[in-house]
């Protein structure tokens, strides 16, 4: 059923994207960036946001939902429909990098995400002495993830460094997997 | 499908959709049931199936749809009608056709083989190839240089924890690519304008009874892209400017100072924040903080672009346990009584305090003469 709507969906070239993460990681920001909103009053995100930016000639609806603990709980009610999830990870946060996994890992396991590619956002890589891509990718256990296709890109949402080749990814990406050109 | 009306009502009363969703129901189980005759060649059961499939996805597109006139009882009734003929379509299919067409056409002949077992359908969980842009090996370098830095900041920690007899700590952070200070107690550090090269990113944990300034490096030389702060008891921590998000977890009885974009706290309890904060702040889970304009020493250093107004102050502060309008009892804005007043702040920025103990400043702002905040 799930791929009879998305194929329904990509032919009108839109696609739906759920941007999630812990809470101030810069899923808000990324968004924000990517239209060249200004980024410096972003406050945190009580609810959800909906935007959807024009890419390369497809629809991307981005659903950037807040991160917050007490917030994590309504993710389930965003995962239908979703062909790409784009989880953003604060590279500068080791602390919370083992909570960061544990919610990834949770979410993987959705039914109703099965069909959905899974984009890492290593965020904050301006910043000096964050944690590399590899250092991520070992921290989240990345490699150990066959039931989805996936990819990390460091990106930074200030400087806007890696946010077009995550946007890049995603689209071509759906184009080999759905098919459809 | 073939029903008296196909279309839902335009512009809806919930009445009309009642019967609609009602009739579209009937059909849809008239064809999941036909599935089961026996007779049905194995392509037409297929196509019945994406039929069904079709018109379950069309209806409940259109549930979403009415939802801007159906009460939310009534949603949730025909979401979880629903959802039941998903079931029972499911259950139709994995006893009747085993060969059901479950993956994406690309993925096509690595699920073939797993289709033999019927009852797997509606659990398996293709084993999608990993895509060529992953490497599968695991280089390690990278994480070598991560090591130097960790050793770096154990060291330049380990020094404070060790050298009690120094009243006021003036880490450099030598060497190191960012500001953490963790496991200290007692200790009053200040971070000397030297470290301006590492206050790029800020982590503070297990902090008790410290008072730690930060603002010298950080309103000279280089803001804080974010800072951290995680179970910090009794303490005082000026932050000084933070050019993103100043991010909370388990801070008690304390005092924080800090010019920042944004502001999150979580699972906190007494915690008195003076701030200038340009977005909303959040908390999350917190208990009797009060927020206040920057102590008056501060406010040049910190928020130098503030112009000067007796009223003009403010904060926004939306509680994520208190969703509904009015005040939330969890936080409140410090009264001038309850603000700490003037002349301390003024005596922890002298430079010949250095015979005081940290105990002894702390008590000037409270944070340890009372009981009440131990667990």
């Amino acid at each position: 059923m799930l791929s009879i709507l998305r194929k329904a969906r990509l032919k009108d070239k839109e696609m739906r994207i759920l941007l999630l993460g812990l809470d101030a990681a810069g899923k808000t920001t990324i968004c924000k960036k990517l239209l060249n909103e200004p980024i410096d009053e972003v406050s945190p995100t009580l609810g959800f946001i909906i935007k959807t930016i024009d890419y390369d000639g497809y629809k991307l609806n981005i659903w950037d939902v807040g991160g917050q603990k007490t917030l994590r709980t309504y993710w389930k009610n965003y995962f239908e429909k979703t062909d790409t999830l784009i989880w953003v990870v604060d590279s500068t946060d080791t602390a919370r990098v083992q909570d960061c996994r544990d919610e990834l890992m949770k979410l993987l396991l959705e039914e109703r995400l099965m069909g959905a590619s899974l984009l890492v956002f290593k965020n904050k890589s301006d910043v000096p002495g964050c944690m590399s891509e590899d250092e991520i990718r070992q921290a989240l256990e990345l490699d150990s993830i066959k039931t989805h296709r996936w990819r990390i890109i460091s990106c930074s949402a200030v400087t806007g460094l890696g946010l077009k080749e995550g946007l890049d990814w995603v689209v071509r990406d759906a184009k080999e997997r759905l098919f459809l050109f | 499908m073939d029903s008296t009306s196909t279309n839902p009502p335009a512009v809806g009363s919930n009445e009309q959709f009642f019967r609609y969703f009602q009739d579209q129901l009937a059909a849809i189980q008239t064809q999941i049931d036909s599935l089961s005759d026996p007779t049905l060649a194995i392509n037409d059961r297929n196509k019945e199936v994406d039929a069904s499939l079709a018109s379950i996805a069309k209806l409940s597109h259109e549930v979403k749809d009415a939802s801007s006139y159906i009460p939310a009882y009534d949603q949730r009734t025909y979401s979880s009608s629903v959802k039941n003929l998903s079931e029972k379509l499911q259950n139709a299919r994995s006893s009747f056709a085993p060969k059901q067409k479950f993956s994406f056409k690309s993925r096509k002949p690595a699920v073939a083989s797993s289709t033999t077992n019927a009852d797997a359908s509606s659990h398996q969980r293709p084993q999608l190839p990993n895509s060529e842009v992953n490497p599968i090996s695991a280089p390690k370098e990278g994480s070598k240089a991560e090591e130097v830095s960790q050793k770096t900041l154990i060291a330049i920690n380990d020094e404070i924890r060790e050298n009690k007899n120094v009243t006021i700590h003036r880490p450099t952070f030598k060497e190191a690519e960012s500001i953490s200070i963790f496991s200290q107690s007692d200790a009053h550090i200040i971070l000397p304008n030297e470290a301006c090269h590492a206050t790029t990113s800020g982590t503070l944990y297990d902090i008790t009874q410290c008072i730690i300034d930060m603002s010298v490096p950080t309103t000279t030389q280089q803001p804080f892209s974010n800072l951290k702060l995680r179970n910090v008891k009794n303490s005082v921590i000026i932050c000084g400017r933070v050019q993103g998000d100043v991010h909370m977890t388990n801070i008690a009885n304390s005092i924080i100072v800090t010019t920042c974009q944004q502001l999150r706290m979580h699972d906190s309890t007494n915690v008195d924040v003076y701030a200038e904060c340009s977005s909303r702040g959040v908390i999350e889970v917190c208990k009797g903080i009060r927020f206040g304009e920057l102590p008056g020493v501060y406010k040049h250093k910190l928020a130098p672009d503030k112009k000067d107004g007796p009223d003009d102050w403010d904060i926004k502060v939306d509680d994520f346990d208190w969703p509904v309008a009015g005040l939330s009892p969890n936080w409140g804005i410090l009264t001038d009584e309850e603000r700490v007043g003037d002349e301390n702040w003024e005596a922890l920025l002298l430079e010949n305090n250095s015979d005081v103990s940290v105990g002894e400043l702390l008590r000037k702002f409270g944070r340890m003469n009372s009981m009440k905040y131990h667990e």
